[in-house]
Formats: structure tokens, C-alpha cells, sequence
């Protein structure tokens, strides 16, 4: 076989760039693209006159909703908060060589009837979820972007993830969390011995720090791990039907909108931002927006996953313009960074059932910040203050 | 509105000829320029990233590649070469040795449109518009190191798909 020389391609490459458009043609198109802007603005003008009713027949508004759930589940299962502990450091090993994975994943107790799926491939995940089965998500941690195609409604709308910490590979994620967990003084692993899952009998490891608790089951022949439960104090995390280096077709894999697909770029989740401000401005959301002036009931993850087509009914209830409902779920999404990627001291407490939006005498959320002495406390009109320990909200 | 509209109009006057030019040389065909100009321009007017991007030019480009080459899989089958635009083959200056030429072109360009998004984003940007590591690096807001190592990568990703081509 001939060998493609490296000096040929940059040939190719060199005359492609010799190229030189015929001005006469350049400027009748920059004429058009411009006829083209000033055409689409006027149109989207008139449109905005009668928004409600556009509104009600969009098709956008579910999918923009969904973005912003998927990326609250993505920043869940992909950064637990404060470093989860994992004993499989013992079992996991055949995984570390492992190029593709399969898993589904339950957030919160056994029960829960949302589950996801998983297939990995690289840096790419696809991703399907129980309460949207015509939607497939196909996640690019290496361009940092989320792609969610709706089949049913034929839409594609693209997330970015920006200010997310190199995530190229799945497989070299789980290393760099083994070796973290590995180097924490607090690190324990204990040996649970044999336990059964549908009568299946499996070896059980449980690993932990201070604040986090990993449940391995490994298969005794294999020491290949088939469930991962994770435990924070805000958080339970379930990983089932673990498979690694299954053969899947690339093309699923694609961060192409299919042929013939409305698309919607709804911007990025910038993740290096998690202030106490964006949050507080998710919770307006959330009231003034989602739950119709009232806190919601639980902020965490298992209910948010659920919250779907609460969010879809809440924006269209405040008559939002198509691109208006984009903006406000990703801000929503933005400031759920803030409890994912907890960084205070211990952990976050939320108390807002029941409790209306402009309640200035009810404390709906208090938190330590990392070496403050004080704590802050978010109250029902959305200002924070600085509180001592002992005049904290019992 | 009117400013967002203000804004992007300015970026098709200010940028707008060298956007055109980079879609003419990823499509090697003049008269599918426009179309592409029009929908990447309707495009940026519908991107709520827009509005938040440091550089809009860097954005434009990108969107400019990644439309293109969803163009090019579109076609699926090799384009005509652009009349008169395209020096002679070096070796072969008859029409036959400018139909090989226009074939080689388009093996090249089709086997970057299947390389990763970023790996095609920087071939573009290094071979075909000859900017410099330092300017890529930062019009992807990467470090020049690691937009050279992709380059790297991805010329031995071309090498080998051509090589297979050749057989």
C-alpha cells in the first residue's frame, strides 16, 4: 500500500486556500445574507405582537425545558459534590482500559420511577431518559456541547457547557476520581462479602470519606463492577447494568441535527460560575415561573429530573416569547451549578414548602460558606444575610 | 432588537467578504455560496451563544465550518471545481489533469468533514485559511500547544483515511 504523504495533503490544502471568490459575486451575496437579516427581523417583530398564541403551538418549548433538565442531571452524575468516595479502586480496574460503557442511571431511592440511560463512547454519551422517550441527548465533553433532538417534534436544540473542567474521556474521569479518592486521608474501604440482587450473588464493597459513601457490587468471577450506588448528604445516585467495551454504531453518536430539523442554538451553561446570585435567581425562576409564585416543595436532583413538563406548563403560563423560554432555562440551569458544584462548608439546607415568593420572614435557604464563620440565609423575598450559627433557622 | 440587529449587520459588513471567501473554498462552488452565506448569518440571528461571545467573528467562523461541512454531507457526491478560479494542476494542466486535481480536492475535504468537529475547525483554520497556532488558539479559546497537538492528529487521522482511499 502507498503511504498518503503529509507534503501532498498540505498541497491539496494550499491550493483549496488559493481560492478567491469574484467580487461581483461577493458583493451580490453580502446584499442578499443582508436582505435576508433585515427580512427575518421584521418578520420576528410582527410575530412577537401576538406571542401568546405562537406560544401555545411552539414546538421549541418542551425541548428548551428539557435542555436545562438534562444539564442539571449531566452536572449531578458527572461532578458529585465534594468528592465521592469509591472503594471499586479494588474492582474497577478492567473498566480503565474500557473504550465504551453502557449503564442506567436512578436518581434518588429505588423506587424512583425516572431512569436514565447511558451508552458512552470516548467523550461522547448518549442519552436517553425515561420521561422523554422521543428525545435523544448525545452529550460532546470535548466540545462541550449538548445536542437534544426531539424525534417527535423534529427539533434539535444545542447547550453549551462552558467553563467545564477537561472532561475529554469518560474512562480517564473515572481514573482521575480513583486516584483523588486514593490520596484523601479520611479513605476507607470496607469488604462487605457476598450479597444477593435478584438472586444474584455479588461481592459488595463499601468506600467512603466523611461526607460520602460508594456501594460497589462486583461480579465474584468477573471483579467486574455491575452496580454503583453514591451517596452525598444531598444526593443518591444509582448505577445499574454496567457494561464496558460494547460495540456501538459511531453515527448514534452524532452532534449533527438530523436533515429537515428545526434548530435552536439555547447558548451555555458556564459552570465555572456558581454564585449564590445565579442561584438566587434560579429560585425566582422557579416560584415566580415554574411553581406559580410559590417555592417548590424539594430542590433536589431526583425532583428536578421529574419536573419536565411542570417547567414546559409554567413557561408557557407566563406567556414567554420562544427565545425568552431559552434564556430562562438556562439561567434556571445556571444556577442550579451553584448546589451541584457545592462549594461551602458541609451541607446546604432547603426549606422553601409551602413558603410564597416576597415571604420576607421565611428562610428558604441557608448554607456555610468555605472559612466563613457566618452563614448565609436566602429568605422568601430572595435577599441573603449574613447569620450567626446560633440564630440559624431551626 | 434593533441593536442585535445592528450588531450582526456590522459583522457581515466588517466580515462578511472573508466568511464568503471561507465558504467558497470549503465548497469549491460559487454559485451554493450565497445560499450558505444567507442561512449562517440566520444562523447567528437565532443563537442566544451569540449575544454572549467575547469575539463574534471567532463564533461566526466556527458556525461558518461546522455549516459547511454538514453542506458537504449533504452533497455526498464530488462537486464541480470552480471555473478559472484554480491554478492548473502542477503536473497535469490538461482538463484531465484538472478533473484529478478537482477529485483530490474533494477526497481531502471530505475526509476532514469526518474528523472530530474540533479537529476539523483547527485543519481549516491552519491549512486552509494559514493562521498562525497563536491565532487558532485563541479563536478557539484553547492553548497553542494543545491546538498544535490536535493538528498533529488529525493530519495522521487525514494521512491514513487517504492512504486507505489510494488502495
Amino acid at each position: 500500500m502507498s503511504e498518503m504523504d503529509e507534503r501532498e495533503i498540505e498541497r491539496r490544502f494550499e491550493v483549496i486556500s488559493q481560492f478567491e471568490p469574484n467580487p461581483e459575486i461577493t458583493a451580490r451575496d453580502l446584499k442578499r445574507a443582508r436582505e435576508g437579516l433585515i427580512e427575518q427581523t421584521t418578520e420576528q417583530q410582527a410575530k412577537q405582537q401576538n406571542i401568546w398564541r405562537i406560544i401555545m403551538k411552539t414546538k421549541t418549548l418542551k425541548v428548551a425545558a428539557a435542555a436545562a433538565i438534562i444539564i442539571a442531571v449531566l452536572v449531578g452524575i458527572y461532578e458529585i459534590p465534594g468528592s465521592p468516595s469509591v472503594a471499586w479502586a479494588d474492582v474497577i480496574q478492567p473498566i480503565l482500559s474500557a473504550r465504551t460503557a453502557s449503564l442506567d442511571i436512578r436518581i434518588g431511592s429505588q423506587g424512583s420511577d425516572f431512569l436514565i440511560h447511558d451508552d458512552v463512547m470516548g467523550s461522547r454519551i448518549r442519552r436517553t431518559v425515561s420521561n422523554m422517550e422521543s428525545a435523544n441527548i448525545v452529550i460532546d465533553f470535548e466540545q462541550q456541547r449538548v445536542l437534544t433532538i426531539d424525534h417527535a417534534k423534529k427539533t434539535a436544540v444545542y447547550v453549551g457547557l462552558s467553563g467545564l473542567p477537561d472532561l475529554r474521556n469518560y474512562v480517564e474521569r473515572l481514573r482521575d476520581m480513583i486516584a483523588r479518592l486514593q490520596d484523601k486521608p479520611d479513605f476507607q474501604v470496607e469488604n462487605q462479602g457476598l450479597q444477593k440482587i435478584e438472586g444474584k450473588e455479588f461481592l459488595v464493597f463499601v468506600a467512603g470519606g466523611d461526607n460520602d459513601k460508594v456501594t460497589v457490587w462486583a461480579d465474584p468471577k468477573t471483579a467486574l463492577p455491575v452496580r454503583i450506588e453514591q451517596k452525598s448528604p444531598n444526593m443518591l445516585i444509582t448505577c445499574d447494568n454496567l457494561q464496558f467495551d460494547v460495540a456501538f454504531d459511531e453515527s448514534l453518536f452524532s452532534m449533527e441535527a438530523p436533515d429537515g430539523y428545526m434548530v435552536q442554538d439555547a447558548g451555555a451553561i458556564d459552570f465555572s460560575e456558581s454564585s449564590e446570585t445565579a442561584f438566587i435567581e434560579t429560585l425566582r425562576i422557579w416560584a415566580q415561573i415554574i411553581e406559580d409564585g410559590q417555592f417548590p416543595d424539594s430542590i433536589n436532583l431526583e425532583d428536578i429530573v421529574k419536573m419536565g413538563p411542570k417547567f414546559a406548563q409554567g413557561m408557557k403560563r407566563a406567556g414567554l416569547t420562544e427565545q425568552q423560554m431559552a434564556e430562562v432555562a438556562m439561567r434556571w440551569g445556571q444556577g442550579l451549578v451553584f448546589i451541584r458544584f457545592f462549594k461551602g462548608q458541609g451541607q446546604w439546607h432547603y426549606a422553601g414548602k409551602g413558603v410564597k415568593l416576597g415571604d420576607g420572614e421565611a428562610p428558604i435557604f441557608w448554607y456555610q460558606p468555605q472559612g466563613s464563620k457566618t452563614w448565609r440565609v436566602i429568605y422568601g423575598d430572595l435577599r441573603a444575610e449574613d447569620v450567626s450559627p446560633e440564630n440559624l433557622p431551626q | 432588537m434593533r441593536e442585535r440587529q445592528k450588531q450582526i449587520l456590522q459583522l457581515l459588513d466588517t466580515s462578511g467578504p472573508r466568511l464568503h471567501r471561507l465558504l467558497g473554498r470549503l465548497t469549491r462552488r460559487e454559485d451554493v455560496i450565497g445560499d450558505l452565506l444567507q442561512e449562517l448569518f440566520l444562523r447567528l440571528w437565532n443563537s442566544r451563544a451569540f449575544d454572549k461571545v467575547e469575539d463574534p467573528f471567532a463564533y461566526a467562523y466556527r458556525t461558518a465550518i461546522n455549516l459547511v461541512f454538514e453542506w458537504r454531507r449533504r452533497q455526498q457526491i464530488a462537486c464541480q471545481p470552480v471555473e478559472g478560479k484554480y491554478p492548473a494542476a502542477r503536473d497535469n494542466p490538461s482538463t484531465l489533469g484538472k478533473m484529478i486535481q478537482a477529485e483530490e480536492l474533494e477526497q481531502v475535504l471530505d475526509a476532514t468533514s469526518r474528523l472530530s468537529e474540533l479537529a476539523r475547525d483547527v485543519v481549516v483554520m491552519r491549512y486552509i485559511e494559514q493562521d498562525s497556532y497563536e491565532e487558532i488558539a485563541e479563536r478557539l479559546g484553547k492553548k497553542p500547544q494543545h491546538v498544535r497537538s490536535v493538528c498533529a492528529k488529525a493530519m495522521a487521522q487525514l494521512r491514513e483515511a487517504l492512504t486507505r482511499e489510494k488502495v
